[in-house]
């Protein structure tokens, strides 16, 4: 299994856009880990006459905003916050769409049936609509339930992935040989098809990253995910929005910094995409 | 004392649209003792894998085995076992191995895992244990470097050693039979030696039973004590290997070596069987051979029984001997 992950490390290594995915991402992450121990308190404030919205400079790289906080302190702490929440609910995502995807396609008939019409009819319902209705009459939602919430509405499409793999494996002659030899439903899904679809799982999995950052800074900068004090990305935007014409840097920082971490967890997973298509092997 | 397995009237019934149903296994009847080697011999779509299947009720949907079958294992009837206990079954006291080793194995498992996870499926013991049995049974299948090759992958081996880590799956279990599918076809020739004496091998110092399934009469000769001859989802000739060889009772047996190039002897063009055989949605209601037999006569529009050609030598002929 680690030579596999080496490998595949390789191979996305190999590929230019997979390499420049993932030194911008490892750089962001390492980043958004340490950076928090070594800056100022993100909600500290220091006099709001003479230390608001500094220009970027000695004693804070990126200025300060109009509460006189540190940007990047700031910056950084949001960035920790967007890669916990888009880990968590990607993780939780593909979880949930690979159990009912497994579930699906090994079960023919009504089971397989009733689970896909399922996600059908959810998937015409468009997801921004249904996070929206749930946030607006959830004020202030806390973050274990904001992640659940950003998970539950991004299975659908790992599901029918994970199925059609299912059908697909279901009829080779490995999986009737472990019936054959007295494996069971369980065992059959969790030795014998999960391992043979991690490839369009991880792919979907690191895609789903990118989504939900966007999402979370997305509904953040609506006023309806993650509430003040609290750093995050798409808050600060939303917070300098008036001070943008004078102090542009507390506004293009957090901005850049959305569209750097999608941008890369993007670009490496679509060098997964490529490495684990059998096509290019 | 009880047969270690026995089968009589076999019958697996399929539902063909239109409120019919067709038989592919059609009353098959045969008994397997310990330490004994059965060849269940025939052409594709005779019905010889779909009964080694119905064994292990593993006859795929929409077929089933139809409730007047009996099949015995040691005294205790399998068609009355649930789910659970099939299970224990399959792969614990039956075991299979299948025809094509390059798409019988996981490719993305290590073939210690696969072994391993045989292992674990029947017995309570720890993955470290599974692991240590699955290298002994890599030796004994006679793998050389074990530990080594536990760690590899699938592609990474030749179809014979394949075919030999789908013995040792079988075997992780020590089942009491095994079922072996068409375990040389997809083997070039000096290899199908090799796993037929590994068969044998195993066959003599594990006094299991085998099930022997082939289309291919050089497999069944001295591999085999006893042997069934299926044709259209029936056993047609039924005895020693022995008996077979020396004298085949049923015209069809006759035709199949007819088929078969001999080394010894002069050199004859071979006279194939004519014809081919019928689906079974076009089964003749008489002796099923009857529209390819060279021999036929006014008595083949009804079914003959099986009859006996010799003590112990059955053959599903009207030509042969007089009743059993």
């Amino acid at each position: 299994m680690t030579d596999r992950a080496s490998a595949l490390l390789k191979a996305v290594w190999n590929r230019p856009s997979g390499r420049a995915g993932l030194v911008a991402l490892v750089s962001l992450v390492l980043l958004a880990l340490i950076g928090p121990f070594l800056l100022p308190d993100p909600t500290a404030q220091g006099d709001l006459l003479t230390q608001s919205l500094l220009p970027p400079g000695d004693g804070h790289l990126l200025g300060t905003d109009q509460l006189s906080r540190d940007v990047l302190s700031r910056v950084l702490n949001g960035l920790r916050l967007s890669l916990i929440i888009g880990l968590a609910a990607a993780l939780l995502a593909v979880a949930v769409g690979a159990a009912i995807g497994i579930l699906a396609g090994s079960r023919a008939g009504a089971v397989d049936a009733l689970l896909m019409r399922t996600v059908d009819a959810l998937l015409a319902i468009p997801r921004l609509f249904i996070l929206l209705l749930v946030l607006a009459v959830w004020d202030r939602v806390p973050l274990p339930a904001l992640v659940l919430l950003l998970a539950l509405t991004g299975w659908y499409g790992t599901s029918r992935l994970v199925r059609a793999e299912t059908v697909r494996l279901r009829t080779e002659d490995f999986v009737h040989a472990a019936e054959a030899l007295g494996a069971s439903r369980l065992r059959i899904a969790l030795q014998h098809l999960l391992p043979n679809v991690a490839a369009p799982i991880l792919v979907a999995g690191t895609l789903g990253v990118g989504d939900v950052i966007l999402l979370e800074a997305g509904l953040t900068y609506l006023g309806l995910g993650i509430r003040p004090p609290t750093p995050s990305l798409g808050g600060m935007v939303l917070d300098s929005r008036a001070v943008f014409a004078t102090a542009p840097w507390t506004t293009i920082f957090p901005g850049l910094v959305i569209v750097l971490t999608v941008l890369s967890v993007n670009l490496v997973g679509d060098a997964l995409r490529e490495a684990l298509d059998p096509r290019n092997a | 004392m009880t047969s270690l397995l026995e089968v009589r009237d076999l019958r697996v019934s399929f539902p063909v649209g239109g409120g019919r149903t067709i038989h592919p296994v059609d009353g098959v009847s045969f008994t397997l003792e310990r330490g004994r080697t059965l060849a269940l011999v025939g052409e594709s779509g005779c019905g010889k894998s779909l009964t080694g299947l119905a064994l292990l009720r593993l006859v795929p949907s929409p077929g089933r085995v139809e409730a007047s079958s009996v099949i015995r294992l040691d005294g205790k009837d399998l068609l009355s076992f649930n789910e659970e206990e099939m299970r224990e079954v399959r792969g614990g006291r039956i075991g299979m191995v299948f025809q094509d080793p390059m798409t019988s194995l996981n490719p993305v498992l290590a073939i210690g895992d696969q072994i391993g996870e045989a292992v674990r499926a029947h017995r309570k013991v720890s993955r470290g244990e599974a692991l240590s049995r699955a290298e002994s049974l890599l030796s004994e299948v006679g793998i050389a470097d074990p530990s080594r090759r536990l760690r590899e992958y699938p592609h990474q081996l030749s179809g014979g050693m394949r075919q030999r880590v789908m013995i040792a799956i079988a075997l992780a279990a020590e089942p009491e039979i095994l079922i072996a599918d068409e375990p040389t076809t997809a083997l070039d020739v000096t290899v199908q030696a090799q796993i037929l004496e590994l068969l044998d091998r195993l066959r003599s110092q594990h006094g299991m039973a085998v099930l022997l399934i082939t289309h291919d009469l050089g497999v069944v000769a001295g591999r085999a004590d006893d042997m069934c001859v299926m044709y259209a989802g029936q056993v047609v000739e039924h005895a020693s290997t022995r008996q077979v060889f020396e004298a085949p009772a049923h015209p069809y047996t006759r035709g199949l070596f007819g088929s078969v190039p001999t080394i010894t002897g002069p050199r004859e063009r071979l006279t194939p069987i004519a014809g081919s055989v019928p689906p079974p949605t076009a089964w003749p209601t008489g002796c099923r051979f009857a529209p390819r037999c060279p021999e036929r006569f006014d008595r083949c529009d009804t079914m003959p029984p099986l009859r006996r050609a010799a003590p112990g030598h059955e053959s599903r002929c009207w030509l042969t001997g007089d009743e059993p």
